[in-house]
């Protein structure tokens, strides 16, 4: 496929979850709220970042502040849902946030890719989405985990986590034995896709079946 | 190495990774499912007996409140009431007819003593209610109970409380609070020999505290199992427990005991 019109199913699966995510703002509890915001500057973030590789001939520094941004937004949307653990949850992205910002400014700079904020990052993600599929199982209830906005959130992030991680694995791997990276964006870009279709169930069941916030409020679910 | 060797050798590189991935990542899926699954069979389960529990404990708690009152009015029957029947039928046999005037004094002193005995009666009527008068109020009910204790004569009694307390009750809670209230007043008849008692019955910020201290011998709390006292203070504990509640209590020899409910309410 070519791969300007690869992009643009891209950016416009991405701008259709962003919108809907807002178009749902009122009706959603404020973790997809969160997340529905962080989509739409994902967005911009694509859109922002052509424009610097057009116009600079370098789109790094996005990548920097967007990662550092949805690091923060999924801290945030874990901090409000797994509430037992917040305050662990508050330190550990403290120091990781030091870190990440130091890496950019100090260690691979601004004009790299942040590729050991990101990995750091995808760990964290990976970690969240486990704490939380542990979470869903420390309190049960009644309506299948599939029906579950909170189930698609944490499998939408260790899917993409996960297949992050192989990513990066599989690109050092390619790029040391000179191979060609085309399938390998491939299937970073059909990752992609499937992250934002999950995230975009996430944001449809909230709205729809049940909020989130039920984990640590077993009596408060509809 | 050849192009075409390379890149078929880079694709089933991928394609083997890949194909671990989400292998691994399926698995890991459906594994999840299956223990969701069993999870919330478990859970279910408890909460069903947990239910049933409390169902027990609420029938076992009606029971003692009915035996309780029936013991009332039982002693109420035999120590007033009779006393003043027997009193009048004594005052009746005496009468003389021949002599008009100790015959009219004792014709009054009959109808006094009957009708006294008529007021013991409603009063014992407001008791044979005494399950159902946690319908009318959990504050009324207590109060209720209080006058009981005060009627006693032994015992001086301070009660407050707040004006509070939330119109919609649960009458599961209200009647278990009203049955740890006589099981509390129980223990202080038996073992304490207090002749004051302080009952404070507060509302605030959705939990409900329930204290009440006499000034009676005390105890050592931590031996408290092993005495006469083990078995009230633990049926007061396991209630306070069965509606979300805890029991605190705190007493000392020749000090007192005081005891406080707080419990979520309603």
């Amino acid at each position: 496929m070519n791969l300007t019109i690869r992009f643009a199913f891209y950016l416009l699966l991405l701008l259709t979850v962003s919108v809907y995510g807002l178009v749902r703002f009122n009706k959603s509890s404020i973790p997809i709220r969160i997340l529905a915001v962080l989509m739409g500057i994902t967005f911009l973030s694509e859109m922002t970042s052509r424009f610097f590789a057009k116009i600079l001939h370098n789109s790094m520094p996005v990548y920097h502040v967007v990662s550092i941004i949805e690091f923060i937004s999924f801290t945030a949307i874990y901090i409000l849902i797994l509430k037992a653990h917040s305050k662990a949850i508050i330190y550990l992205s403290f120091v990781i946030l030091i870190l990440a910002v130091i890496n950019s400014l100090a260690i691979q700079g601004l004009r790299n890719f942040p590729s050991n904020s990101v990995l750091v990052f995808q760990i964290t993600y990976l970690g969240y989405s486990l704490l939380g599929l542990l979470k869903m199982l420390s309190f049960p209830i009644e309506t299948p985990p599939w029906r579950q906005s909170f189930f698609w959130l944490n499998i939408a992030l260790l899917v993409f986590s996960g297949s992050e991680l192989l990513f990066f694995g599989l690109l050092n791997f390619s790029n040391r034995h000179h191979f060609n990276l085309n399938p390998l964006f491939t299937f970073n870009y059909i990752i992609n896709l499937i992250y934002y279709c999950f995230l975009a169930v996430a944001i449809y069941l909230d709205s729809h079946s049940g909020k989130i916030y039920y984990i640590d409020e077993p009596n408060s679910q509809k | 190495m050849s192009l075409t060797v390379k890149n078929d050798i880079e694709l089933y590189v991928l394609i083997f990774a890949s194909a671990i991935f989400f292998v691994v990542l399926g698995s890991f899926v459906i594994y999840f499912l299956i223990l969701y699954k069993n999870r919330q069979t478990k859970h279910n389960e408890e909460q069903r007996v947990l239910r049933m529990q409390f169902r027990q404990e609420l029938t076992q708690t009606q029971l003692e409140v009915q035996e309780q009152t029936m013991q009332t009015i039982g002693a109420e029957l035999h120590d007033n009431i009779g006393q003043l029947l027997s009193l009048t039928s004594l005052t009746l046999n005496s009468i003389e007819l021949d002599n008009a005037v100790k015959a009219r004094q004792k014709i009054d002193d009959s109808i006094d003593l009957t009708l006294r005995s008529i007021k013991e009666m409603r009063l014992l009527g407001h008791l044979l209610q005494g399950d159902q008068l946690v319908a009318i109020g959990l504050s009324e009910a207590v109060s209720q109970l209080i006058s009981w204790m005060e009627r006693t004569g032994q015992y001086e009694l301070i009660y407050t409380a707040t004006d509070e307390l939330p119109a919609a009750s649960s009458a599961d809670k209200d009647l278990i609070i009203f049955r740890i209230l006589q099981e509390m007043f129980n223990n202080i008849i038996k073992h304490s020999g207090a002749t004051r008692i302080t009952v404070n019955l507060d509302y605030g910020g959705g939990i409900l505290t329930l204290s009440v201290q006499d000034n009676g011998v005390g105890f050592i709390a931590a031996e408290a199992p092993l005495t006469g006292h083990g078995m009230g203070l633990q049926n007061i504990r396991k209630r306070a427990a069965i509606i979300g509640g805890e029991a605190a209590i705190s007493s000392d020899p020749g000090l007192g005991t005081q005891v406080i409910i707080t419990i979520p309410y309603p």
